[in-house]
């Protein structure tokens, strides 16, 4: 069958190259995420379906692979495999293993919330009729915040932001913005003995309920919406700001984090 | 790819646009998807432009599907940041088959473009040489004059026209009025009407392509056409203040009417010939290729004529300019020794540079041409089938632009990327001689898939306008952006900054089998096995740091140098053009985890140079291991004419670390669990202080 669909000697051997560079990947990165994207790969090559649209899960493999986050890749490939499983012609064995690609790189992963989603592809597996497939991947998305909760990372590394020493002061002059994507940003304030100022603007909700919140040695201030200079006593710690507030449906908040400093920081 | 099964309802595909629209909007808002009052709103309105424009187009399949990773993508964009833009730019993406296919139906060019308008002109962030054009046409309707630097920051609150590098004498505009004169009629509109003035300018030069190219017997190109301004490098400046499209315009224009036997044509060609170097100096070597390409046709009389022309009508042009104009076009600018000392001095000293520069132009992962536009490997594959079939337009399109790309690698071998500008600018006037390559190949499987990976990337810079500004520090703003800064695999693209061979030749490779294959699974193959290799570098344990890239977490403190990321500041730099990490603060520290290896002893590598009247004192320090160095660093050697130059200009570039050589620190660590730290015992003073240019840390033999 291989010879059939690569008929060239050249076609051949790249995918024996491929094989084994893969293979090679397996050693370095994490080994249920090299194999879910050998199964992928192998699919999108071999796939006999429609040419351009094979350019998408192409494009995700790419990013998956040179992406520098796990879970990243993970989604990646699952939405890789997905794609495939929904343009494919091939009948439900050829589908299955685009379905056991995308459990392969999700379930090991550490990114949460994907129950629905998971379940939504092994349903549209089932059908040969794509519009239905179809269907029944967007219905699942569509409801798998409301049921399963919003899928998310459950790796909680806060973003570090970059200061710069002035004199006795320190200053952060790189805006950060704090969302679902990503709800945590640490000062590093251990060194500063003076008071901390924020300039941060809160928004994207329909109520007046607090966003997030600073953090400074077990000093807790709260992130109300609109725009505020917010002033955190001394102390020894760092600082965090996190955006606390979970998923619900047409609410987008944000914390924009826009400066901050301590001491008489000449902004 | 075929549409989906037509209905015997007309505007079934409008109400399908409609409900895709409708859907997005929708997505966004469920979803929790960011900035819902901007993109939120004008993705959908780009859909519902979209169906109203054309209303009796049929979905296609592609459109639903990317509709369909739009709404998985949103689903996960909480996930990991690249699934929010991969989502985002599907929801765009999505639509830009359809409006290829607009493109074939009346007045396809500009129901084509028209969805994509409040993108192209609200979203792209007004910079480069952008306000200084709307400042100098705004100076020729108000002050009468050609100094723009009291014009325009009057008008809006936004924008400012800050002192170019090259300012001329009598604050006279380093650009030349005729670009900006065309901008006039969208001064009424301010920075939007001025880039609706400019992106109509590009769909005439996009109409006389498809002219130029009809009469040399190719057909039905105008699909072709539009994707030539979807898709890089024209989409990087169409509807933006620059005058790139009206040089292709001219240029195509030249083709279509010049290319004619007869006065007529000679006429057609001195004309085109002038408007071109009216319009920006820059395009000199394109007014040349034309004048010549018009030779190869000219009967001998025709001939004679010519060449005379040529010679009296320059003559002429500079004699006005020196005595009437008061040199303003042209003596001020290059009037001078030193014009033709740079071209002497780039010859002979910067010779590999200006060899290097057209593999550079295509592999540079900031402005080379592939990374952004692969569909151009097919347009260059499609050359030698141009030769063969359409001779005379290759002569026509190909020969003025050899002599435009040979002008831009002598003059500029440095800067020939335009950064920080919109990426790959200056390749805009190529456009019309790839779509003729592109026309011989555009039914190759391999290349489908090519424009559609070039067509994923248009949805990106669409959506995230700012990734088509790079720096020339390395780094690509799309890599970037979806790898994460600083990322590993960012680190293994090709350079011209950061400049290792390896990287050339592999990617070199990889572009040549794309370029070479003619079948789809042969295209897809090379791109899994090529983006399967560069996971596997990309995995593989980080021994090399280059100190600038460094994220927050490995560093705590440090300033970047220079500060701005203007490549303009580092372009008098004499050897490397990379920027530098500055340690010039007590608390200035950097923070490298040591490798895990079984070896005992880790070597340690530090490209750096100290700065300041006396020696400056390093500090480095392991678990086990504290050590403080005293460095000094030679001085630069540098070229009497250049000092000489620098001392007329009264510039002080004395003590800036551009002009030292890297010190090279080597150090055996004892391998043991925790972390390298570098710092300095004292706070100094700019611009004294350690400048560091790379780290690396491997396991002793």
């Amino acid at each position: 069958m291989i010879t059939r669909r690569f008929d060239t000697p050249v076609a051949l051997g790249l995918l024996a190259f491929a094989v084994f560079g893969l293979a090679f990947a397996i050693l370095h990165g994490p080994l249920y995420l090299s194999l879910a994207w050998l199964m992928v790969g192998l699919a999108v090559v071999m796939d006999p379906g429609s040419g351009q649209l094979r350019a998408v899960p192409a494009v995700l493999l790419a990013l998956s692979a040179a992406t520098g986050s796990p879970e990243a890749a993970s989604t990646l490939v699952f939405a890789a495999a997905a794609a495939i499983l929904l343009f494919t012609e091939r009948r439900w064995p050829w589908r299955s293993v685009c379905l056991a690609a995308a459990l392969l790189a999700v379930i090991p992963s550490r990114v949460g919330g994907m129950v629905v989603p998971l379940a939504g592809l092994a349903l549209a597996c089932v059908f040969d009729l794509r519009w239905l497939r179809l269907t029944v991947l967007a219905v699942s998305m569509l409801a798998a915040p409301l049921v399963g909760g919003m899928p998310f990372s459950t790796v909680g590394d806060p973003r570090v932001l970059q200061e710069r020493f002035q004199a006795d002061s320190t200053i952060w002059r790189d805006p950060v913005s704090l969302d679902y994507n990503r709800r945590t940003a640490l000062l590093r304030t251990s060194g500063c003995s003076e008071p901390l100022h924020l300039v941060l603007q809160a928004g994207g909700v329909r109520d007046t309920l607090p966003l997030g919140t600073v953090t400074r040695d077990g000093y807790v201030v709260s992130v109300n919406p609109g725009r505020d200079t917010l002033m955190v006593p001394p102390g020894s710690g760092e600082t965090v700001v996190m955006m606390e507030r979970t998923y619900r449906p047409f609410r987008h908040p944000v914390i924009h984090l826009t400066e901050a400093w301590t001491g008489r920081a000449v902004r | 790819m075929k549409p989906l099964r037509p209905s015997r309802w007309r505007f079934a595909g409008a109400a399908l646009h409609l409900a895709g629209g409708f859907t997005v909007f929708f997505v966004w808002r469920w979803m929790g998807l960011p900035q819902p009052g901007v993109w939120g709103r004008l993705v959908p309105l780009v859909w519902v432009i979209s169906a109203i424009v054309h209303p009796t187009r049929p979905l296609r399949k592609a459109t639903a599907y990317l509709l369909l990773a739009f709404l998985v993508a949103s689903v996960l964009w909480a996930t990991a940041e690249p699934l929010l833009h991969v989502a985002v730019a599907a929801s765009v993406c999505a639509l830009l088959p359809g409006l290829v296919d607009t493109a074939g139906t009346k007045w396809g060019l500009p129901r084509a473009m028209l969805p994509i308008l409040p993108l192209l002109v609200l979203c792209v962030p007004f910079t480069g040489d952008e306000p200084h054009y709307a400042a100098l046409a705004e100076s020729v309707v108000i002050d009468g004059d050609l100094d723009d630097s009291n014009n325009l920051h009057y008008q809006d609150r936004f924008a400012v026209a800050k002192p170019e590098m090259s300012r001329l004498e009598g604050n006279i505009s380093h650009h030349q009025p005729f670009f900006a004169v065309l901008l006039i009629p969208g001064l009424l509109g301010s920075i939007e009407g001025l880039r609706v003035v400019s992106l109509i300018l590009a769909l005439l030069a996009s109409a006389a392509t498809v002219r130029a190219f009809g009469s040399f017997g190719m057909e039905n190109t105008e699909k072709l056409v539009v994707l030539g301004m979807l898709l890089f490098p024209g989409l990087g400046i169409v509807g933006l203040l620059y005058p790139g499209w009206v040089a292709a315009g001219l240029l195509s224009i030249a083709a279509w009417k010049g290319s004619r036997r007869g006065m007529a044509g000679l006429a057609w060609t001195a004309l085109v010939a002038f408007l071109l170097i009216a319009l920006k100096l820059r395009f000199l070597p394109l007014a040349a290729g034309v004048l010549l390409a018009r030779l190869f046709v000219a009967s001998k009389r025709e001939r004679n004529v010519l060449v005379l022309a040529a010679v009296f009508g320059l003559s002429a042009v500079l004699a006005i300019d020196y005595w009437i104009l008061g040199g303003t076009f042209f003596w001020i600018r290059y009037g001078d020794p030193d014009t033709v000392m740079i071209l002497a001095y780039n010859l002979w000293v910067r010779a590999p540079r200006v060899l290097g520069a057209p593999l550079a132009a295509l592999l540079d992962v900031e402005g080379g041409l592939v990374w952004k536009a692969p569909w151009v490997l097919a347009a260059l594959a499609g050359l030698p089938a141009l030769w063969k079939r359409h001779r005379s337009a290759l002569v026509w399109l190909g020969l003025p632009v050899l002599l435009y790309l040979g002008a831009i690698f002598w003059w500029m071998p440095k800067r020939w990327h335009a950064m920080p500008t919109p990426a790959c600018r200056f390749f805009v006037p190529c456009v019309p001689l790839l779509l003729a390559g592109l026309y011989h190949t555009v039914r190759r499987d391999g290349t489908k898939v090519l424009l559609a990976i070039s067509m994923l990337l248009t949805g990106m810079y669409l959506v995230m306008p700012e990734w088509r500004f790079n720096t020339a520090d390395g780094t690509d703003a799309l890599i970037e952006g979806l790898f994460g800064h600083g990322a590993p695999a960012a680190q293994l693209f090709p350079s011209v900054v950061r400049f290792r061979p390896l990287p050339f030749v592999l990617w070199g490779v990889f572009f040549l089998l794309l370029a070479v294959w003619r079948r789809r699974k042969e295209v897809l193959c090379t791109l899994i096995v090529g983006a399967g290799v560069l996971g596997i570098f990309a995995s593989a344990p980080v021994t090399h740091y280059e100190t600038e890239d460094l994220p927050p977490p490995n560093r705590i403190g440090c300033s970047l140098y220079p500060p701005s990321p203007d490549p303009k500041h580092r372009n008098l730099w004499l050897g490397s053009q990379e920027r530098m990490l500055r340690l010039g603060h007590r608390r200035d520290k950097i923070l490298l985890p040591l490798p895990r290896e079984d070896a005992d002893s880790l070597r340690v590598e530090a490209a750096l140079r100290p700065v300041g009247e006396e020696p400056m004192e390093l500090i480095v320090s392991a678990p086990g291991f504290q050590r403080s160095l005293s460095l000094r660093s030679r001085r630069a050697p540098v070229s009497p004419w250049i000092t000489a130059q620098e001392k007329r200009d009264r510039m002080n570039r004395q003590r800036t670390p551009d002009r030292y050589l890297d010190t090279l620190v080597v150090l055996s660590v004892p391998c043991r669990s925790g972390s390298l730290t570098l710092s300095i015992p004292e706070t100094v003073r700019l611009p004294e202080g350690l400048y560091l240019d790379y780290l690396r840390i491997e396991p002793l033999p």
